[in-house]
């Protein structure tokens, strides 16, 4: 192995402690006889422990209190936005039913009254005691009897 | 991190406060530790708490458990920041503050001060050196400590690009602390 995939191992699985047995004896064993590889080692080694010593930092505590404050505002709007959209769309609906209402019940009696004229009319062909059936081409008129009884007979 | 228990996580979902207060006080501590080390200010560092911790809230809901809470919320967070630090650099604002940084990390002792010593303060300033896709990997390995698979599954990259994105971040760091020391020694 040269040297330059020995740095790179040493630069990663090796320094991280995810290398395997077998190949943490292999770079072991080139260590000890390449100074150039064992110097970039002590470098890695000097640079880890540096970040041993950057420390967690803990957030400030209003950090809390202004999450909390953007939590409950946001759920406070949607609750908002929820309602509000309900209550308009009641209110979009209500006032205009009416004039429509109206109107549908207007156009329903004329039906109803129109039905009744036409069922009328034709009650007051069927029981007369003349009833007149003809036939008007052009100018040709053909009397077909009183009744249908004395046609047929 | 203490593992959450599932009826705490099932209640925040629901939208119970105290129950995000919880899970918040599990997690805040590594949110804000590597907002602060991505972006190199408290300011900035506090803004993306407040955007990780919004975005965790609303996406408690959908969250389905195939990873960890752990990995769900360091993955909100790494990407929060490194879209931040994108935007940062687009519009040219650059607010690194490194003394604001190690000031906030070390305590108020002078004996605590004395014990930061300079190597942590100047690893902690040529992170900025790298790139954020980089520093992000190298946080999380450090200073948070996690492994290559959970980085990989934070971050959403494969195993061998947290390996070379590593590889390339230490080989970064070590020749600029190289220029550093021939800086001091003229």
């Amino acid at each position: 192995m040269n040297c330059e995939k020995i740095q790179r191992w040493l630069a990663s699985d090796y320094l991280d402690g995810e290398i395997d047995g077998r190949r943490k004896h292999m770079i072991s064993e080139h260590l000890a006889r390449c100074s150039a590889c064992s110097a970039v080692e002590q470098e890695l080694l000097a640079q880890k422990a540096g970040f041993k010593e950057i420390r967690r930092v803990q957030p400030p505590e209003h950090l809390w209190k202004n999450i909390r404050e953007a939590v409950v505002n946001e759920r406070l709007e949607e609750e908002h936005a929820r309602t509000g959209f309900l209550a308009r769309l009641k209110q979009a609906f209500r006032p205009k039913l009416v004039p429509v209402y109206s109107f549908a019940g207007m156009i329903l009696i004329l039906a109803v009254a129109v039905f009744m004229a036409g069922k009328t009319r034709y009650l007051d062909q069927a029981n007369g005691d003349s009833v007149e059936y003809s036939l008007q081409q052009e100018n040709l008129i053909y009397d077909l009897g009183t009744s249908v009884e004395e046609y047929f007979l | 991190m203490k593992d959450i228990p599932e009826e705490i996580l099932m209640s925040a979902a629901e939208g119970n406060i105290d129950a995000f207060e919880r899970i918040y006080k599990e997690t805040s501590g590594f949110v804000y530790s590597v907002s602060l080390r991505m972006c190199r200010n408290q300011a900035d560092a506090e803004e993306i708490t407040q955007d990780v911790f919004m975005k965790a809230y609303r996406g408690l809901k959908k969250f389905n458990r195939s990873s960890s809470l752990k990995t769900w919320i360091y993955r909100i967070t790494v990407n929060t920041a490194l879209n931040h630090c994108r935007t940062t650099r687009a519009s040219g604002r650059n607010r690194v503050h490194t003394d604001d940084i190690d000031s906030a990390a070390s305590d108020t002792s002078a004996v605590e001060s004395a014990r930061h010593s300079d190597r942590g303060v100047i690893l902690s300033g040529l992170l900025e050196k790298l790139s954020p896709e980089y520093r992000a990997c190298l946080v999380l390995r450090e200073i948070e400590g996690l492994s290559y698979r959970e980085i990989a599954e934070g971050l959403r990259i494969p195993v061998n690009t947290v390996r070379s994105r590593l590889v390339r971040a230490r080989a970064t760091l070590l020749r600029e602390a190289r220029k550093e020391v021939s800086r001091d020694e003229l």
